[in-house]
């Protein structure tokens, strides 16, 4: 299946879902990810079953505007996404606004905090005998003169 | 099994299931496994249930709607937790809005295992809840003349108290 | 100005298989307006792929819901198969699409008996999930469990089904057609029935579009969505697809789209088994997913459902994400109950065939 991901500014999202709107297409999903720069979101749109995604970053302090407005069932989404996620999500359509309600939750925004599985391996120090270079764990096979002159200087 | 002494009503709900224990529940009433002949009946209503067929694991949301209907069945009741979602969270134990199996939220009698659960094993553990059910009645049962003397108590307190004087002459 | 309630539908409730919440308000018998309420079912298991590996979280994939159990393990198995650009055998593909039939025979029959049932027709309700019972022999002989398959793997599927045996089964579910044909024969000519579905929860072909919905609850307003058109790859290309429409996109139609398409169902499995390609039923899957990002469609008994998968070249993918048909039709669920009778409440939401447990995932 192609994949189309067009980079789009949190300011334009409302315009192009517009766009879209008047072209015919269909408002897939949108979807939610936790990124360090704060919420990556993806808004699916499809038209003759070929899907175009617009891509949003939204910093985490930021909001996003609702596109309720053109596509009215998008609140479902939006309501979950608020709900899990913790993004602001302004001017949904008051009557499917459900103030955090939709989605009930044994702790609040479960997805809000960044997953410990980002951590790559080599960023953890291992002291692992006295006398080794704490850097011995991480140095690169390629170059075995290094790690020789490396307890030497361990040593001291 | 005493199929003619009782004729158990079951009342099933689902907490977080996926759905597969559920419609293996279903499917013990239809014609294949057919529970009904035993008298078994799926009510919707656990005021006049006497088996409680709960399947799925428990989270935050779901807790005290199981809770309450547990407390709305009425005594003696056996609680059967249907499929390993039920006995102890499944593979869904590490989510973060599961609390476990069921029975962190009501007493359960009988774990029927499997997922998802046969109909075979259901009927089964169907079958080991009412010998459960007979223990709890035959130990709920009270004599007749205490039971009598109870009545006459909350109706009539002054007829009872000079019917103990008078035995006591 | 009539007596106004608030009256609370669910989670537990006779006609209901799962929980779902609705606030209904009332003016005498008419919802004025209905309030969903989700969470009942809600395992937070996206966030188990953090935990479990991209080739085990299969099983966990299979389990969002047990009745459309096999065509999330296929969903997955083929967001997998994308990002990691593993092209799967024929065989493998022709197996899976059987399989995927077999699962929409058996979804449509349960879901005919729990409409019946809702509706009091006990009698109909019993032998639907008779027949029914045929399919899950079929499926325990070919693949091992009644309800969850554990058939599909990330690189093709890990059991065969020998030529002989398909011979078999198409015989099987020819004679199932008999049947098929008495069920049938009553949901669409019965009086009471009619009575109490036909206009009834009316979508119009606007209203359809305008809501977004999917899967039969589209069809039966005259809407052609159906993935199975516009697959790139797979079977239903091969053997050429058109979908089951009706037009008056009330409860009756979403009925008749249903039963229609179980007759569809047998003509593909019929049409997969002619055409079988020989060959490997599995590809070897080596190394881990690139940090790249893949979307696929899945045509599900319920409708379209969409996945997601986000490598990052571990073991663990980054996200999954599955968005689900009858999330897509909860909004045509909240603006069909508007207006409705408080009797037709349970009709109008089991006839978009609602699966809360893949709602809510």
């Amino acid at each position: 299946m192609k994949q189309i991901f067009i980079q789009t500014a949190a300011a334009d999202l409302l315009g192009k879902a517009a766009q879209y709107k008047k072209d015919g297409y269909r408002m897939v999903q949108i979807l939610c990810t936790r990124v360090p720069e704060g919420y990556e979101l993806t808004y699916s749109f499809d038209k003759d079953y070929v899907m175009e995604n617009l891509r949003v970053v939204v910093p985490l302090e930021g909001s996003v505007m609702s596109v309720t407005s053109q596509y009215w069932y998008a609140f479902v989404w939006e309501n979950e996404i608020h709900d899990l996620f913790g993004l602001n999500v302004e001017f949904i359509a008051p009557e499917v606004d459900y103030g955090g309600k939709f989605f009930h939750l044994a702790k609040p925004m479960p997805w809000h905090e960044l997953a410990n599985a980002k951590q790559p391996a080599a960023a953890v120090k291992v002291n692992l005998r006295p006398g080794l270079g704490v850097d011995a764990a991480v140095k690169p096979a390629a170059k075995p003169a290094a790690p020789a002159a490396k307890p030497a200087e361990g040593g001291n | 099994m005493s199929y003619i002494k009782k004729s158990p009503w079951l009342v099933h709900y689902d907490g977080s299931s996926c759905n597969g224990c559920d419609i293996e529940v279903l499917a013990c009433l239809t014609p294949l496994y057919d529970v009904e002949r035993f008298g078994i009946v799926n009510t919707g209503n656990p005021k006049h249930a006497d088996i409680f067929l709960v399947t799925g694991g428990v989270n935050t949301q779901n807790l005290p709607v199981v809770k309450q209907i547990y407390e709305q069945i009425p005594e003696p009741k056996v609680v059967i937790a249907v499929g390993t979602c039920a006995c102890s969270g499944g593979v869904f134990r590490d989510c973060y809005n599961m609390l476990g199996g069921m029975d962190k939220a009501i007493p359960v009698d009988v774990y029927v295992p499997g997922c998802a659960a046969r109909p075979e094993s259901i009927i089964d553990g169907v079958v080991k809840g009412l010998s459960v059910l007979e223990e709890k009645q035959k130990a709920l049962a009270v004599p007749v003349r205490e039971k009598q003397a109870l009545r006459e108590r909350e109706l009539e307190p002054e007829v009872a108290i000079n019917k103990s004087q008078e035995a006591g002459k | 100005m009539g007596k106004s309630t608030v009256v609370p539908f669910g989670p537990q409730h006779p006609v209901l298989p799962e929980p779902i919440h609705f606030d209904l308000e009332l003016e005498d018998e008419k919802v004025v307006k209905a309030i969903p309420s989700i969470g009942y079912v809600h395992r937070g298991l996206e966030k188990l792929v953090e935990k479990r590996g991209f080739q085990e979280y299969v099983y966990v994939a299979e389990r969002v819901c047990g009745i459309c159990s096999f065509g999330h393990g296929w969903g997955y198995s083929k967001a997998i198969e994308g990002l990691m650009e593993i092209e799967i055998p024929k065989r493998a593909e022709y197996l899976r699409t059987i399989w995927h039939e077999i699962s929409r025979l058996h979804s449509h029959l349960l879901w005919a008996g729990l409409g019946a049932d809702a509706l009091g027709f006990e009698s109909l309700f019993m032998q639907c999930w008779r027949i029914r019972e045929t399919i899950l022999d079929i499926i325990e002989q070919t693949t091992g469990g009644r309800v969850i398959f554990s058939v599909c793997k990330v690189g093709g599927v890990r059991r065969d089904i020998p030529d002989q045996e398909l011979k078999e089964i198409v015989k099987r579910l020819d004679a199932l057609k008999k049947e098929i044909d008495g069920v049938a024969d009553i949901f669409l000519n019965d009086e009471t029935i009619h009575a109490r579905l036909k206009g009834v929860g009316t979508v119009t072909y606007d209203e359809a579009v305008a809501l977004g919905c999917v899967g039969p609850t589209a069809r039966a307003s005259g809407v052609p969505q159906d993935y199975r058109i516009g697959d790139e790859g797979g079977a239903y290309k091969e053997l050429g697809f058109t979908p089951v429409l009706a037009t008056e996109g009330d409860c009756f139609a979403r009925v008749k789209v249903r039963l229609l398409e179980l007759y569809q169902s047998l003509d593909i499995i019929k049409g997969c088994v002619e055409n079988m390609p020989a060959g490997d039923i599995a590809v070897p899957v080596k190394g881990f997913p690139p940090a790249a990002e893949y979307f696929t469609r899945v045509e599900q008994p319920r409708g379209e459902a969409v996945y997601y998968v986000k490598g990052n070249k571990t073991k663990n993918l980054e996200r999954f994400r599955l968005r689900t048909p009858t999330n897509a039709n909860i909004p045509v669920l909240v603006k069909m109950l508007q207006g409705c009778d408080l009797a037709d409440v349970p009709n109008i939401i089991l006839t978009i065939d609602p699966c809360i447990s893949c709602c809510e995932r």
